[in-house]
């Protein structure tokens, strides 16, 4: 099964997991394998990346990533940005021979984009970006054109694993808006195709009646729903992009069960989801079950298990 | 920044900070040249002219050059902070890849600024430009770099370079091997080989058929499945168990050249850190010439010696508050005050602008004693110890505004000795008027027998006349009667306090009484004209 298809016409790409140990870093050397004879790759994880499975980075790819990371000495080193981390400034090399490490990217999105521009500005036709934990907003527009979402299988149980797994992919993908507000930083309600900015805490009697649909600025979280509880629950909420939408699967199931419509003003869509049929503690389910029940969840999303190739 | 200069609170109250923000330098060298910046005291006239000179030229200079701009600027922009590494190798420390790449990409960035500085309309700031080290440059460019990257090339030790063929050689015969067994496999089917291994689920044909196949062992397995690697030759495990031996004898090897460039870069050390202190300079005279350039600053005439001039201002600009004003859709009145040694007073009508007078010549006073052009039509200076700024401000260190503002008051005072320039805005005017006015007028006096020079606003009677002191005043609302601004007031706007407000500045030749416009600043900012009316009978009254 060949992933590389799955991502035409993407340039940078971000593979982000359900948790811990879903499989981001294994997906990431499934893709960088796959493209290393006939893509000028670059790398760099968000955050610490490849603490339990090393990323295997082929030789001449670009690698960003901390400047006191000891495999910097393997590299030819081309730049040094602006890009913090607690590991000194990014710096981007090629990497002079194949190697196995463990990379320390940026650590906020507006660096990881900039570094991504970069890699691409130094002549990468792909750039893969490795995701730390359950970070999502590396899925984000303004860093990627596609992203990957690999689920593991670290739940408390096996119908609540499923169940989370859908709700990431529904929260997501969740629809484009067709009309958006004129800036990201403020509450706005649209009220016969005008958008009009309004204070959280202090709605107006009016807006309650006529707005047809309003953006939330910044993350949209559980308790979110209660500033907006007197609402029409059929209001659809716009977000900036979906993963600003921090909601566990049970409140995401809750807001759909009340009729909350949710879209966003952008977003990269999922080229596919890859699983982990192993937990990081050694725990382990039936691959080809869970690939079944995947699939059919899922529908016409494309999921694949790398390891059993299917 | 010199604290006895300017304390905390003048600071704040001239917003020197804010002026400060304005320049916006390039590099981490150039914020740091800001944040030590240090005022020319009486003594340093010529070195301030000299700086005032270099500010003046390099403005003109980058007005006419926009492109050599943009090539100095980014070149600045990539400066990076190199001195703990310097430091680190002149005291025998190794530095690490990273660390000599950065004095690489420093050095480059170097050439690149002297090529610039090599204009010969620059002559003037030969002494800024940067010398840089062509030779370091060369050894850290050895072999097939390009003159921005860097890599421990194989160039540099001949043991390095035997190390990494051998382990390139033995690399490549693990990989044949490696591939050679996985063909095999293949042959048989089992196709999927990911970094040499292939997962298989259990108890599937295929895991059966391969489970005790000579050419693969199960390397681990799960609940569910079973990973299997290539079994190496005995021969082929010697190439792995030789590589990994390399790779520890190529660990020391690099550390070795890592601590033989250091020595080198030891050797230049000081030259760079002079050429650090050049490049911090050049930033920070950028950023200041091209705001200048920005707010139209003019060169201040710096005079020296004894003299009676302490301060001549035409037409100056508080920059942060007309900044604030434009954003509003409003214009800054520019100020014009001829200050003396000795003290002088400023009287004026409540928002008539005494504090903002204050607030320009102070800031101006700063902006030129550190070598920067003014805001104003024309600037004369006769330069200062300190600059010291009083106002009636909050409470603080447990004591009543009034005492905070005395405290500040007496640590200034004990400066008298110096030559200081005195702001007091309205001083005691939070204590009983007689005991306010006796502590102005003693305080005056007191200030006009020093070399300081003192600018005191005050709404008392008289106190110019007491102390024999020169006498400003504020235009503000003196060619407007209460009566006409009553007329005025019925449907304006908020604004129109601004359009009848005169902030031109008159010198008082006779005696003559301070403003008495404080009704109608309140009539105009929408006090109830019922409660006007009933002050005018209290005021007929007292």
């Amino acid at each position: 099964m060949r992933i590389l298809p799955l991502l035409k016409g993407c340039r940078a790409v971000s593979v982000v997991g359900t948790g811990k140990g879903s499989g981001k870093t294994t997906t990431c050397n499934y893709i960088l394998a796959e493209a290393q004879k006939d893509r000028r790759l670059g790398i760099t994880s968000f955050g610490l990346g490849g603490t339990q499975t090393l990323l295997e980075i082929p030789q001449n790819s670009l690698i960003a990533l901390a400047k006191n990371c000891e495999i910097a000495k393997k590299l030819e080193l081309l730049d040094e940005t602006d890009a913090e981390t607690p590991w000194g400034p990014v710096v981007i090399g090629r990497a002079k021979e194949d190697i196995q490490t463990i990379i320390a990217g940026p650590l906020c999105l507006s660096d990881l984009k900039k570094i991504k521009d970069r890699l691409l500005s130094l002549g990468c036709d792909l750039v893969v970006i490795d995701s730390v934990l359950d970070k999502k907003s590396s899925s984000s527009s303004r860093v990627c054109d596609c992203f990957i979402l690999s689920a593991g299988i670290d739940f408390s149980d096996r119908d609540s694993m499923y169940e989370e797994i859908q709700s990431q992919v529904e929260v997501l993908s969740i629809p484009v808006a067709t009309s958006l507000p004129p800036s990201f930083d403020k509450h706005y309600a649209k009220v016969q195709e005008k958008w009009i900015p309004f204070d959280i805490k202090d709605i107006p009697a009016n807006l309650l009646l006529e707005a047809e649909e309003i953006f939330w600025p910044g993350a949209f979280v559980g308790g979110s729903v209660n500033l907006i509880a007197g609402w029409k629950t059929s209001l659809p909420v716009i977000v900036e992009e979906p993963w600003q939408l921090f909601l566990s699967s049970s409140a995401w199931r809750n807001l759909k069960r009340d009729g909350w419509i949710f879209k966003s003003c952008f977003h990269s869509p999922i080229a596919l989801v890859t699983l982990n049929p192993c937990s990081s503690s050694g725990f382990s389910i039936n691959p080809r079950e869970f690939l079944i029940r995947t699939s059919e969840m899922l529908g016409p999303l494309k999921v694949i298990n790398l390891k059993l190739n299917e | 920044m010199s604290d006895l200069f300017l304390d905390r609170d003048t600071r704040e109250r001239v917003e020197w900070d804010y002026l400060l923000s304005l320049l916006e330098v390039r590099s981490p060298l150039g914020l740091q040249y800001k944040n030590r910046l240090k005022p020319y005291l009486p003594g340093e006239e010529k070195e301030l002219k000299e700086e005032l000179r270099r500010s003046q030229k390099f403005s003109q200079f980058i007005s006419q050059n926009r492109d050599w701009l943009h090539q100095l600027s980014s070149n600045l922009q990539e400066l990076k902070d190199l001195r703990n590494s310097l430091k680190k190798a002149k005291e025998g420390g190794r530095l690490s890849v990273t660390e000599l790449f950065e004095i690489k990409r420093f050095l480059f960035i170097l050439e690149n600024l002297k090529g610039l500085m090599r204009n010969r309309e620059l002559s003037w700031l030969a002494r800024f430009r940067p010398k840089g080290a062509p030779a370091l440059f060369r050894i850290l460019n050895k072999g097939n770099q390009s003159p921005q990257s860097f890599y421990l090339v194989d160039e540099y030790s001949p043991q390095l370079k035997k190390l990494r063929r051998e382990k390139l050689e033995l690399r490549s015969k693990l990989e044949q091997e490696k591939s050679r067994i996985v063909e095999e496999l293949r042959k048989m089917g089992l196709e999927h080989f990911h970094q040499g291994e292939i997962t298989l689920q259990k108890e599937t044909p295929e895991a059966s058929k391969i489970l005790s196949h000579p050419l693969i062992y199960l390397k681990s397995e799960n609940l569910h499945s079973l990973v299997f690697a290539p079994r190496l030759s005995s021969e082929a495990l010697k190439w792995s168990g030789r590589i990994k031996e390399i790779e520890v004898e190529e660990a020391k090897r690099e550390k070795e050249v890592c601590q033989v460039l250091s020595r080198k870069v030891a050797n230049f050390a000081e030259s760079l850190e002079q050429d650090t202190e050049r490049v911090a300079y050049l930033d920070f005279l950028l950023a200041k010439s091209e705001a200048a350039l920005n707010y139209g600053g003019i060169m201040p005439q710096i005079l020296k010696g004894e003299g009676k001039t302490s301060v001549s201002m035409s037409n100056g600009v508080h920059l942060p508050l007309a900044l604030r004003l434009k954003e509003k859709g409003y214009r800054f009145h520019p100020l014009s005050i001829h200050l003396k040694e000795g003290a002088a007073l400023l009287t004026g009508a409540n928002m008539s602008g005494k504090t903002v007078l204050l607030k320009t010549v102070g800031l101006n006073v700063c902006l030129a004693q550190h070598g920067m052009l003014v805001p104003a039509k024309s600037f004369k200076l006769r330069p200062f110890d300190f600059v010291f700024f009083s106002t009636r401000g909050k409470e603080q260190d447990g004591l009543s505004a009034f005492g905070a503002e005395i405290s500040g008051l007496k640590r200034a005072l004990s400066l008298s000795k110096k030559r200081g320039l005195f702001l007091v805005d309205e001083l005691a005017r939070g204590t009983n008027p007689k005991e306010g006015f006796a502590i102005n007028a003693a305080i005056l006096k007191f200030l006009s027998d020093t070399k300081s020079t003192s600018l005191f606003t005050s709404h008392f009677d008289g106190l110019a006349r007491v102390c024999r002191v020169e006498h400003w005043q504020m235009a503000g609302l003196g060619n407007i009667s209460l009566d006409q601004v009553k007329l005025l007031v019925k449907g304006a706007s908020e604004d129109l306090i601004l359009t009848l407000m005169e902030y031109r500045l008159e010198k008082v030749k006779k005696e003559q009484a301070v403003p008495h416009d404080a009704l109608k600043i309140a009539l105009l900012l929408g006090l109830d004209e019922v409660v006007i009316e009933l002050a005018e009978t209290f005021l007929k009254k007292v």
